[in-house]
């Protein structure tokens, strides 16, 4: 697929961006297993927190718009099956460096997981 | 159906008319996704049926609108000239100047050519509520004069840079 219009590469470590919005990093997660459009992203969101993070439309493209400056996201110009889907749709995927901030956010994310789970008060309580 | 058509089409636009609250560039690059976003949102609410969780995503909505709405503003100069424009400042200061002279001016004259009043009758009343009044009146119009004036003297002479192509 191709992207539409020159995107801008990331010039600044992805380090100065953590720890990232719960926004973006759901964003980059939705985005994770291949390009989707705003809806899709918003309702992937919404399945994958079950329910607590619910993006508005204000919310989701404000984060989208930062993503597409700073590189961590590109629109795609092919849309997966023009046939089946709205003209007006715009569908985003992403970039290389997106990729590896969402991997280094997860690795972070990670760390901060083990670490509470090392703690008495979480290891006294029962796995859900 | 068509209740509910009737529906969709009344919050498009309410909608449509909060989009306007945006920054013009966030607007031109993001609108149209945004009322299609909003549009299958209502759609699902509606095709669920129940009216609590329609209003809980109309209040959710607005709320998303009030936070993004002055966050997108705070990060709009970054798209703007990285200079101050002055013509605009200079624009505004003497439209509101002339503006504000004129008001004064020819209010003046019509009140007493209109009303026949002479002087003293024009401040028999209370001399203090009508300085007071005529002052607010002329400074909030001639501020408003003046700022849609410059705002379109500046616009118009802006060149168009920093925008993300839609």
């Amino acid at each position: 697929m191709g992207t539409r219009g020159p995107s801008r590469l990331v010039q600044k470590d992805p380090e100065t961006f953590m720890p990232l919005s719960p926004a973006v990093f759901h964003i980059l997660l939705a985005l994770g297993d291949g390009e989707a459009h705003g809806y899709a992203i918003m309702q992937d969101v919404l399945q994958r927190s079950a329910g607590v993070v619910k993006l508005g439309p204000g919310t989701l493209y404000g984060a989208i718009g930062r993503m597409l400056e700073d590189g961590f996201i590109e629109e795609c110009e092919e849309r997966p099956d023009p046939e089946m889907d709205d003209a007006r749709r715009r569908y985003y995927r992403l970039t290389q460096g997106g990729g590896d901030l969402l991997a280094l956010e997860t690795k972070r994310l990670a760390a901060l997981v083990r670490s509470a789970r090392a703690t008495k008060v979480v290891r006294k309580m029962k796995p859900a | 159906m068509a209740k509910s058509e009737n529906f969709i089409a009344t919050s498009d636009r309410f909608y449509s008319a909060l989009l306007l609250l945006y920054p013009r560039r966030f607007r031109t690059r993001f609108g149209r996704e945004m009322s299609q976003v909003f549009r299958d949102s209502t759609e699902l609410q509606l095709e669920r049926g129940a009216t609590r969780d329609l209003l809980a995503f109309w209040l959710h909505t607005l709320g998303d609108t009030a936070m993004s709405v002055p966050r997108e503003w705070r990060r709009e100069p970054r798209f703007l000239d990285s200079e101050l424009d002055f013509t605009g400042i200079m624009d505004l200061c003497i439209v509101s100047f002339v503006v504000g002279a004129n008001l004064l001016g020819w209010g003046w004259m019509g009140a007493r050519l209109a009303l026949n009043l002479t002087l003293p009758d024009l401040m028999q009343y209370s001399m203090t509520v009508a300085i007071i009044l005529m002052g607010i009146v002329t400074v909030a119009l001639a501020a408003l004069i003046g700022i849609l004036s410059a705002s379109l003297v500046s616009r118009s002479s802006r060149p168009q840079r920093h925008r993300i192509s839609a």
